[in-house]
């Protein structure tokens, strides 16, 4: 047992190594942020683009739902060693974006933040879609009956309405896609699990792992509390809604 | 039905319950030869990070120049010799813990590292190389300052480029040939690594080059968890025959001929430290 | 100036294998209320869909003014539905904004009206509906009454040539509905050709020029409130006044 404790919790280790691991998450913070940001943009499009009503939009619905699909099934990890292993071959592509140096962060960060953006995006699609298929359909009735074009009605009405139903969904993702930013460790980024894992390979002892383990917790249990108080929320409205 | 704060705590002790068991049990997993009868296991299980080649790779049973030392040395001490792919960052760990009886990786023998294992006499010598790709202005070591290069996690060679160079930053890999495929990608500007190692890598990757061989005179030596003397010394005896019988020479030669960095390119094999 | 406001000529509608509409006609005059009484399914809801193209028809003409719409599409679809303005009966409220802004919004992005004539238009129309000091409220601080006058103002706020009425009072409790059916009396007053869904025979009688009685996706019946309701000529409407007035 006590070799447990000195293989997870040693202190000393711990607090040799604290603001390495720190600066890692530093690292994992803002890979998920960006990812995120981007994400959540380009599901919106990909929700919007699914929607797009009429029959000359078809191949552009078809295209959304494929993507979707693709990326929905395969791994975040095979998309980041696809990324990584064939953009600075593509010959088509500039310099600048084969070897991409934007904002002092090296081109593996952004090879992570389009794998994350690409993957992320099809699952906030998905969540979008959901919001905009639960905003009642009379809402775009009265939308359209006051003269609204498609765009209008989406714009003024329907998205408004579906991204605030879909608020708890949204963060949930966040916090998946927070922990899944540690697998763009194996392209060479040093987030916190990768901090904690070149301290473990130096030391032969795990605790810094432990730490990044805690580091974690801090932060997405607090956002889980936050996402319960939303759900509720939200469910007292629609209780209180009058007919 | 169970409320939601009953169900959590006791989901938590669940989960810390088979934690506990499954560290408690993995200490143990020296199968069963204990070390107290026999003095060697009749399967000797060996830890080792695949592929490294040419000392470690291909399909089970494996192929390599550390893998027919341990052939050649198991059938002598009448075993049989059972390899086994494992991660190099956390070798050291598990061999610590007894997860096998030795491990045979192309390692390095450091200070550090006998904190945690014992070492069995060098059998090879383990300079350090300095890689790039074919036309990089890298000629030397001291032109890596202020670039990025990579190595492998858990290696001497991570260690010499993020204490020995004054590289910007030093990204790791899991596998050896992640860092290669990085350098072909221009991801990193050069690779420091085993000299055996990237030299052989040059024939499958014909656009990178060793441009300097780094003198560190260091040495691989097979590693064994604390205590297991008895397996030590016998294994210690076997390679000692080797030495003396030119058949260690003779294994260096099927895998790396006369290439620099092979056990003929530079100074033999020093006598055992420990 | 005798040009009917609305004609409906054999309207067919169907949703996949129900067809919900048999062949409508319809003539409504300029400042004609119309109201439409009939059985649940007869169709009546469809109808008032297809006359702002919410539902396109399947077969037959609608014209409006004097245009052929039926086939309307884009900037001629936005001409029928600036001209026919549309209340529900659940109200349909814009939720995320205040009553103000539900009538500015469709005004700004559709009328192009600058803020400052969209926000006085706005004032003016709540105050009309009685509604002044409930112009910073969310729909569900209202009560359903004061909602579905909310609603109409913002139908009313596109200054709609037609206004149709899909049994706006049918969701409200009882002690609300007068409110609404004031409103609706008042909009009568001022000449405005309705076309009014409803089970409130009482106001039907009151105000109405015609009443047409709707089952199975035809007009039964159509004449005035007394002939209609007190004396209706066709045994179906017999049966559902029977039913309707019966309790």
């Amino acid at each position: 047992m006590g070799i447990f404790f000195h293989q997870y919790f040693d202190l000393d280790i711990i607090r040799d190594n604290f603001s390495f691991v720190l600066a890692g998450f530093g690292q994992t913070l803002l890979l998920s942020v960006v990812g995120a940001a981007l994400a959540m943009s380009w599901g919106l499009v990909l929700a919007l683009l699914r929607q797009s009503p009429g029959r000359p939009m078809m191949p552009v619905r078809a295209l959304a739902i494929t993507y979707i699909d693709v990326l929905r099934g395969i791994p975040l990890l095979l998309v980041i060693l696809l990324i990584s292993g064939s953009i600075p071959f593509l010959t088509f592509l500039p310099q600048t974006l084969r070897a991409p140096d934007f904002f002092g962060k090296p081109d593996i960060f952004w090879f992570g933040v389009l794998a994350i953006a690409l993957t992320y995006g099809a699952y906030y699609a998905e969540v979008y879609r959901a919001g905009l298929e639960g905003v009642p359909y009379g809402q775009t009735e009265a939308a359209r009956s006051l003269g609204m074009s498609h765009a209008q009605s989406m714009r003024h009405v329907i998205v408004p309405q579906a991204i605030r139903r879909v608020i708890p969904p949204i963060l949930n993702d966040f916090i998946a896609l927070m922990k899944d930013t540690s697998l763009v460790q194996v392209i060479g980024y040093v987030e916190v699990v990768r901090a904690g894992r070149e301290v473990q390979a130096e030391t032969f002892n795990s605790s810094a792992l432990t730490l990044g383990a805690l580091m974690f917790i801090v932060f997405t249990v607090p956002l889980a509390r936050l996402v319960d108080r939303l759900i509720a929320r939200q469910q007292a409205q629609t209780r209180r809604a009058p007919v | 039905m169970l409320s939601r704060h009953r169900v959590f705590m006791l989901s938590i002790i669940a989960l810390a319950t088979t934690a506990l068991v499954a560290i408690g049990c993995g200490g143990g997993d020296n199968n069963d030869n204990g070390g107290s009868a026999a003095k060697v296991p009749k399967t000797l299980t060996v830890g080792s990070d695949i592929p490294y080649t040419p000392f470690e790779f291909g399909k089970p049973p494996y192929q390599g120049l550390d893998v027919d030392i341990v052939k050649k040395v198991a059938s002598q001490l009448g075993s049989t010799a059972k390899f086994k792919k494992t991660p190099f960052d956390t070798i050291f760990r598990d061999l610590a813990q007894g997860k096998f009886d030795m491990v045979a990786s192309a390692t390095t023998i450091t200070p550090e590292r006998k904190k945690e294992v014992d070492f069995s006499d060098s059998y090879f010598p383990a300079d350090q190389s300095l890689m790039v790709k074919q036309g990089s202005d890298i000629k030397t070591v001291d032109d890596v300052a202020g670039k990025v290069i990579g190595a492998q996690l858990g290696t001497t060679g991570a260690d010499y480029a993020k204490n020995k160079t004054k590289a910007s930053s030093v990204r790791t890999y899991d596998l050896i040939d992640d860092a290669f495929n990085a350098l072909e990608a221009g991801q990193v500007k050069a690779v420091i690594n085993d000299c055996p190692v990237s030299k052989f890598a040059e024939r499958a990757h014909k656009d990178l080059v060793v441009v300097q061989a780094i003198q560190t005179n260091e040495e691989y030596g097979f590693a064994f968890p604390k205590g297991s003397d008895a397996l030590r010394t016998a294994v210690n005896d076997q390679l000692a025959k080797l030495k003396d019988n030119g058949e260690l020479a003779k294994i260096s030669d099927k895998w790396l001929g006369n290439e620099p960095c092979a056990l003929h390119g530079s100074s033999s094999a020093s006598t055992g430290t420990n | 100036m005798d040009e009917p406001v609305l004609e409906l000529e054999d309207v067919h509608k169907s949703f996949g294998k129900l067809e919900v509409l048999r062949g409508i006609d319809l003539t409504v005059g300029r400042g004609d209320v119309i109201c439409v009484i009939g059985p649940s399914g007869s169709g009546k809801s469809t109808l008032l869909r297809c006359i702002n193209l919410l539902e396109p028809p399947e077969r037959g003409r609608i014209v409006l003014e004097g245009r052929d719409i039926t086939r309307a599409r884009k900037a001629e679809l936005n001409f029928v539905r600036r001209r026919i303005g549309m209340v529900f009966q659940q109200f349909n409220l814009f939720p995320h904004k205040t009553a103000l802004e539900n009538l500015t919004v469709a005004q700004r992005t559709v009328l192009d009206r600058s803020k400052d004539e969209a926000l006085a238009k706005s004032r003016a129309l709540l105050e009309r509906v009685g509604l002044a000091d409930k112009m910073g409220e969310y729909p569900e601080r209202l009560s359903g009454g004061q909602q579905q006058r909310v609603a109409i103002a913002r139908a009313l706020a596109m200054n709609p040539h037609v206004m149709l009425f899909d049994e706006v009072t049918s969701a409200l409790d009882p002690e609300l509905v007068k409110e609404v059916l004031d409103v609706m009396r008042e909009l009568v007053a001022e000449g405005m050709t309705m076309v009014v869904v409803t089970h409130e025979m009482g106001f039907a009688r009151d105000v109405a020029d015609s009443v047409a009685f709707m089952d199975g996706g035809v007009v039964v019946e159509r004449g005035t409130p007394e002939q209609v309701l007190s004396n209706p000529g066709e045994e179906r409407t017999r049966q559902f006044l029977g039913a309707v007035l019966g309790h």
